[in-house]
């Protein structure tokens, strides 16, 4: 490609990109009359900016939906972890009669947009008496999360040579002792990759939040938004809308920024594999 | 003896967890779907397949369908067209090319939420670009507009989306043999003609998958046409999964809500196996 005409369109892309956050970085930091009268211009008035994430934090609920986000995500993440990593090893390193079908059977979930069994997963979780409570979302999290978690964990024990295995087994580990104090640690970096995946999609969910955990009390930060959008409580105060949303993104894009390269590298290795 | 009790202990929990809240739902959907019945009322009535009629018969499914097939076809062109240019344009290691590999998958891993969010508020009739640009001059704006509502979600989905296909066809385009390349263009090939003969019959697989996950991101869409456009004006933007969402809890028809899975689960399942053929297969290989 023309050397000139690739750097004009990567300018365009990037501005394309970049744009929109900056302008609603900049816009949290204006009145609400001042985005009205002059959305364009940059913000005179810092102080503007506090006291817009201020009233987003306190009278917007953020705080609470804040507090909401990082129990339920962590909350999930210290289940699946652990649950995932031992299915997927085992599911690597000891196969049975079966077991390609039970990797089949997670792989299958990564087929099909998970809202779609919406119905019947809002009836199970009310008759188990789950529905608004944190723990309910933490294990349908938990579940939805295990197709991506076993696939490529899977991928990553699968990698680790057996001989690892026999060497610690002829040493006096159990097979329990080997896995948690020999191939889990190998595994590491393809554990760090799993958890950092999760961490972003579980703190971004959104559709089995709204249906499943949707009062007051227990939604998380992308409900809460929304909702606050939908419901143009803010309609006067735009100024704090803006400042809600810089609240939801920023946490994202410091996780992303700071481990950037393997998580591009799993999102690659993932789809040319899968 | 004691090796089973391992495997059994270390499989059983995710079984168990994925069993109860992925499989059986999954299964259910199309149970479900035999019923009617209004949201948490116990009442559930069997009226066997006739939601399937009622639902087939429905216009605002009609829309949502059409909807999401000319996203699929509009999306998917603009998609994998942008991404092997932008791709190509990055292959050259500038700084500028290392700041767009750096920010081009923000709009992926921000919360879809707040890429619908943003953009409603960028498409605002009172302080959005349409109104910095004093373009398109449209009463209700651009998101109260049947079209422009529409060309609207098309525009958001694929900036959300475009970062992940650049970055496949920029690995598709590396994993290129460079010596193919190099004998097109002693061959006298190069530019468009190599790219057309060469490089892109190549990057059949890529392709592949990119129309799998095309298909995969069309048939997911929620949040972007929620937020973004509430589904209207009057369902014009409709799409599947808001209008299960808005069938079961917004009208209270569970059944209905069930049956529209289904038909998702369907059109889901086709058009992946659909995107796959359409691709055919490895050139390299014997025709």
């Amino acid at each position: 490609m023309n050397r000139v005409l690739g750097q004009l369109l990567l300018t365009v892309f990037l501005i394309s990109i970049v744009g929109p956050f900056v302008w609603v970085l900049l816009t949290s930091f204006k009145s609400g009359a001042n985005i009205l009268a002059s959305p364009w211009s940059l913000p005179t008035d810092l102080s503007q900016g506090s006291k817009n994430f201020s009233v987003a934090w306190g009278e917007g609920g953020f705080a609470k939906n804040f507090v909401n986000s990082l129990i339920v995500t962590v909350g999930t993440l210290a289940i699946l972890i652990p649950v995932g990593s031992m299915a997927a090893y085992v599911l690597a390193k000891y196969p049975f009669r079966g077991s390609k079908f039970i990797l089949g059977g997670f792989m299958g979930g990564l087929m099909f947009p998970n809202f779609l069994v919406i119905v019947p997963l809002f009836l199970l979780v009310d008759r188990l008496g789950l529905l608004n409570s944190k723990i309910g979302l933490i294990l349908v999290y938990v579940a939805y999360s295990l197709a991506f978690t076993v696939f490529v964990l899977h991928g990553f024990f699968q990698a680790l040579p057996g001989e690892l295995m026999e060497a610690a087994r002829l040493d006096g580990c159990s097979d329990n002792a080997t896995f948690w104090k020999v191939m889990l640690p190998l595994a590491k970096p393809g554990v760090l990759v799993v958890a950092i995946f999760n961490l972003i999609g579980l703190w971004n969910e959104y559709p089995l939040a709204l249906v499943l955990a949707n009062t007051p009390d227990f939604t998380t930060l992308p409900v809460g938004v929304a909702n606050l959008t939908e419901n143009q409580q803010y309609a006067g105060d735009w100024g704090a809308l803006f400042a809600g949303i810089v609240i939801v993104m920023v946490p994202v894009m410091i996780v992303y920024l700071i481990f950037r390269e393997q998580i591009q590298k799993t999102m690659l290795a993932g789809a040319l594999k899968g | 003896m004691k090796r089973r009790l391992f495997v059994l202990a270390y499989l059983s929990p995710a079984v168990l967890l994925y069993g109860l809240f992925v499989g059986i739902p999954l299964i259910q959907t199309f149970y479900y779907s035999m019923f009617r019945w209004k949201g948490l009322s116990k009442k559930m009535t069997f009226v066997g397949p006739k939601n399937l009629v009622t639902v087939a018969q429905d216009e605002v499914m009609h829309k949502a369908a059409v909807n999401q097939l000319l996203l699929l076809v509009c999306g998917g062109l603009l998609l994998i067209g942008f991404s092997v240019a932008i791709a190509h344009a990055l292959a050259q290691p500038t700084r500028l090319a290392r700041t767009v590999q750096t920010v081009m998958l923000f709009p992926q891993v921000v919360s879809i939420v707040v890429v619908g969010i943003m953009w409603s508020f960028l498409f605002n009739p009172r302080f959005g670009i349409t109104q910095a640009l004093g373009w398109p001059k449209l009463e209700n704006g651009v998101l109260g507009t049947a079209g422009w509502a529409n060309a609207a979600v098309l525009l958001v989905f694929c900036w959300h989306a475009v970062g992940f296909y650049v970055m496949l066809f920029g690995a598709g385009i590396k994993n290129i043999d460079g010596e193919v390349l190099e004998a097109a263009e002693l061959d006298g090939s190069a530019g468009w003609h190599r790219f057309k003969m060469v490089t892109w019959p190549l990057l059949w697989s890529v392709k592949k998958v990119a129309m799998v996950y095309v298909v995969a991101n069309v048939m997911g869409m929620f949040a972007i046409v929620k937020l973004l456009t509430k589904m209207g004006p009057d369902n014009s933007t409709q799409s599947i999964l808001t209008l299960v969402y808005q069938r079961g809890w917004d009208e209270s028809q569970m059944g209905q809500a069930a049956t529209l899975a289904v038909y998702g689960f369907i059109v889901a399942m086709a058009l992946g196996g659909l995107a796959t053929l359409a691709i055919g297969r490895n050139p390299e290989r014997s025709r």
